[in-house]
């Protein structure tokens, strides 16, 4: 069994690459985990790209032979969710009248760009507390997957078992360290505006 | 002497960078759809004229660029171009617009971009 100690993931399973430069503030409360797809063929593109000023990435990273990496600490805010969509106009049955109203008004806002509604709409949702909303980067754990989008197929290609069973595990223990339920795991394109098939295959 | 060259050397380069566009003619549009769960599509559209202002406003991005700074935006307009990149190649491709005022091209000649305009508001729903 792993031990989570001051904030990494200690297992023989997992190798610690912890990139200082990801870190945006403490995650006071982890109440989600979200999926990911880095869109790279290889882990060291993602690597690189964690290693320059500003970036934004996720805190473990699983590579095509299915090894596990931590790249930022579970203590530590990353920029990895993007912004969020409306859990309340996704399905009304969630949110009484009055939200489901407001979250309406911003989304249908006239004269504003589809673009800058989105991000009203996310500015909506933050001020909400899980699972009022989406988790969002100040309440999730991110999770990525060495995988490419395929420009001809204009799909992700899919997780490679290796890669699943090795989510399979790093969901489990993550979620028993830290309380979180079935329902507390999202795919990426679930909670933000990404494309649909980023880890679509993923499972766990 | 060499600082004359030097200026002319940048006044040159300066010239060439600014030549870096590409070009879109011959648009036609096949599909307005959506391809995923967003309710407003139904007030998303853009036509010939749209779709060209679109493309002389948009600046070529890359695809890590795309997934991290760009929202994915269901509702497109989708159709086919002749595209004079900035090399000037000049090749036959599909477009898919999107109303985040995002656009992927797959062209005939192998070739896949994707563009972004930041100062599109008005042509994707902004006033």
């Amino acid at each position: 069994m792993s031990k989570i100690i001051g904030g990494k993931l200690t297992d023989k399973k997992v190798i610690d690459k912890v990139y200082t430069k990801l870190h945006r503030g403490v995650l006071a409360s982890v109440k989600a985990l979200v999926i990911h797809q880095t869109d790279a063929a290889t882990a060291q593109h993602t690597f690189n790209s964690y290693s320059r000023k500003g970036a934004n990435g996720a805190h473990f990273l699983i590579d095509k032979k299915g090894v596990i990496y931590q790249t930022a600490l579970t203590t530590q805010i990353t920029y990895h969710v993007g912004i969020l969509k409306s859990r309340c106009l996704d399905n009304t049955r969630v949110c009484d009248k009055n939200a489901v109203s407001a979250a309406t008004a911003v989304y249908y806002e006239k004269g504003k760009s589809f673009a800058l509604r989105v991000k009203k709409l996310h500015r909506h949702e933050k001020s909400k507390a899980y699972p009022e909303r989406y988790p969002s980067n100040a309440d999730s754990i991110g999770i990525e997957i060495v995988g490419k989008y395929d420009k001809t197929t204009k799909l992700y290609e899919a997780v490679n078992t290796a890669q699943n069973a090795s989510l399979k595990w790093l969901v489990s223990e993550l979620s028993t360290h830290l309380s979180l339920a079935g329902g507390d795991v999202y795919r990426h394109p679930e909670v933000s505006r990404k494309e649909g098939s980023e880890a679509s295959t993923a499972s766990w | 002497m060499k600082i004359l060259c030097l200026a002319l050397l940048c006044i040159l380069i300066s010239a060439c960078a600014t030549n870096k566009h590409h070009t879109v003619d011959n648009i036609t549009i096949t599909e307005i759809g959506q391809d995923g769960k967003e309710h407003f599509c139904h007030e998303f559209s853009l036509d010939e004229s749209g779709i060209g202002g679109f493309f002389r406003a948009a600046r070529h991005i890359g695809r890590k660029e795309y997934h991290d700074d760009y929202d994915h935006i269901a509702c497109f307009v989708k159709g086919t171009l002749d595209f004079v990149n900035a090399k000037k190649n000049m090749a036959h491709c599909e477009f898919t617009v999107r109303a985040g005022a995002t656009a992927e091209l797959w062209c005939d000649d192998g070739e896949y971009y994707v563009y972004v305009c930041d100062t599109c508001d008005a042509l994707f729903g902004g006033s």
